[in-house]
């Protein structure tokens, strides 16, 4: 399994000189196995993805996992140049959503008081699927799994599995402790509610080689920003302690943060990540990395 | 740099966007900038206007936060040449937007049904974008106002501001603006495409350029890429030189580069259009210059 992050920042596309070193573009991430192919959220990340497609000869059928139709992760899309192609299909999958369905709301993204092109009009065959809560199905050569996280609206992680390889996906998310975010579920007790977002994100991550984990926050920041619906590297960490993952990136950096602190605390993560034996990362624009049985290595 | 100060000898012009389209927060724009539609001008008696909201809006406010932004005093006149993301997506991540007791007028002419306040509610709808609604609500930030231009002249302070609407291909219009202040003409010309490619078809534009210290004026394509662009609503920088030459403009500032477009190109360009200026001394917009009219 390979992959690589075409966008790591949080909340909105960072073009200023203090985050050039880690990468501005919003999220996506590119999963590949032996020519299978899934791409998760669509951020602005997603534009050069597209141009580097095309110009390795583009699959015909791409999938797109979105965790949750905020801005940051749907904006590249009118801008993902595959979507353009008469020949290219574009499967696009979210968690069942009882309202607000994503076609309705990329239609809207789309709309002509916002963008020339409305999504209707887009040459390539775009269609909306939608994955049931905690049912595993094969999805482009992958088992998918998806459960609803700690966020405001409906938004949701992703567990992605092959070959005995397991990479996990959770970001946006609040810490299940405090404040519930999520649109609440019918019947069901807010505290309820939270234990279970906060146990989704351990089924999400359960055994997984590979988390890549919403550290937005630092405790500090978090502790005044409680509702914006992200987390700390601390609470990434008791994640993947309880699930017992291998290597956690830190991701969907704080728009905000410099690369020289980002480094800073990457550094520090490292090291209570040792004393653990989680291996820490940060995810950094244009980087690949290579998941194999024998562990995680980065490519040039 | 210090922008958030009216200026009472001249007008300043800061360019905190220049990128069209998307924000490209990559390695080959790095130098020109990478952030959407946003300039700064500082005008008499204190008057700031913000031409467009783009990713630049975003950060320029978070300059005026170090001022009477950050105590809620600032009085802000945002322009908005249209609602296209790339021109409004830097309003909801504005800290200024949540700082109570600023004041924020934004112009511009209806794009959505329902007019220029529905559209921009659309894009901090909860689904998209989860933000306390400082449009609708009254004590979470600054206090909003819309202003849908239907006279094409009218006074911000002591600017007076004709806004015209430019043609744009098969598209909605654009507004385009001019602004006077002591004897000193700015025009804002973007997302603009002339009939046949020929500026002088369109009696706004050159109405609106007339004699202009500095023009702003798109110049997303090349003059050879423009030919399969038709109806993609931009103009060529060929095409932003030759209006500034028939209008007579002192400056003009090429602006809404391509996203695609890299530092290199730009440099060449510009010597290419600097060459076909009769008159104007010809620049390529870069984030943060700063220019004292």
């Amino acid at each position: 399994m390979e992959l690589t992050f075409w966008g790591v920042r949080g909340s909105f596309p960072v073009a200023r000189p203090h985050a050039r070193r880690f990468g501005g573009n919003t999220p996506c991430v590119q999963v590949t196995a032996e020519g299978n192919h899934v791409v998760i959220d669509a951020g602005t990340g997603i534009r050069r993805l597209g141009q580097r497609l095309l110009s390795q000869g583009c699959p015909r059928e791409l999938t797109l996992l979105i965790s949750h139709p905020h801005w940051d992760h749907i904006q590249g899309f009118p801008y993902f140049e595959p979507a353009y192609e008469p020949e290219i299909e574009i499967s696009i999958f979210s968690i069942l959503r009882d309202e607000d369905k994503l076609e309705t709301l990329f239609s809207g993204q789309q709309h002509v008081a916002f963008f020339p092109t409305p999504l209707e009009q887009l040459p390539s065959k775009v269609r909306f699927l939608e994955l049931e809560e905690g049912r595993p199905q094969d999805v482009a050569g992958f088992q998918i799994l998806t459960h609803r996280l700690n966020h405001p609206g409906v938004s949701s992680g992703y567990r992605l599995e092959r070959d005995g390889l397991v990479l996990a996906y959770v970001c946006d998310v609040a810490p299940s402790r405090d404040v519930l975010l999520a649109d609440p579920r019918p019947g069901v007790s807010e505290e309820a509610f939270l234990q279970e977002l906060f146990e989704n994100q351990v089924r999400l991550a359960e055994g997984a080689d590979l988390v890549i984990y919403d550290t937005f926050f630092t405790p500090a920041e978090y502790a005044e920003r409680r509702h914006w619906g992200h987390s700390t590297l601390e609470d990434g960490l008791e994640i993947c302690r309880l699930a017992g993952a291998d290597h956690l990136f830190m991701f969907h950096h704080n728009p905000e943060r410099r690369d020289e602190e980002l480094a800073i605390l990457y550094e520090e993560a490292r090291r209570m990540g040792e004393s653990q034996g989680l291996n820490v990362h940060v995810a950094c624009e244009g980087q690949t990395w290579k998941l194999e049985r024998g562990g995680l290595t980065a490519c040039e | 740099m210090e922008t958030g100060k009216g200026r009472s000898d001249g007008v300043r012009v800061t360019f905190w966007g220049v990128r069209g389209s998307i924000p490209t927060p990559d390695e080959p724009q790095a130098r020109y900038g990478g952030n959407t539609p946003c300039v700064l001008l500082s005008c008499s008696e204190g008057t700031l206007i913000s031409l467009d909201g783009g990713m630049g809006f975003r950060w320029m406010t978070a300059d005026l936060m170090a001022g009477k932004a950050g105590r809620g005093e600032e009085r802000l006149h945002l322009m908005l040449a249209h609602c296209h993301w790339d021109h409004i997506q830097g309003i909801p991540f504005s800290p200024m937007m949540y700082v109570a007791g600023n004041r924020v007028t934004i112009h511009g002419r209806q794009s959505f049904e329902g007019g220029l306040k529905e559209t921009l509610l659309h894009q901090v709808n909860p689904s998209y974008c989860p933000v306390p609604n400082f449009f609708l609500l009254r004590d979470v930030g600054a206090t909003v106002e819309f202003h849908e231009i239907t006279d094409p002249v009218f006074h911000v302070g002591p600017v007076r501001v004709t806004s015209l609407e430019l043609p744009r291909g098969n598209r909605l219009a654009c507004s385009g603006y001019r602004f006077e202040d002591q004897d000193l003409t700015v025009a804002y010309l973007t997302d603009v495409e002339y009939p046949l490619g020929d500026p002088g078809t369109s009696s706004a534009a050159l109405e609106l350029a007339r004699g202009a210290d500095l023009l702003i004026h798109d110049a997303q394509f090349l003059p050879e890429e423009v030919q399969e662009r038709v109806n993609w609503g931009h103009s060529t920088w060929r095409q932003a030189v030759e209006l500034g030459n028939m209008a007579g403009c002192r400056r003009v500032a090429l602006f809404h580069h391509d996203p695609g477009r890299t530092d290199d190109q730009l440099d060449a360009l510009e010597v290419e259009a600097a060459r076909l200026a009769r008159g104007p001394e010809v620049f390529v917009a870069r984030e943060g210059l700063a220019l004292d009219l």
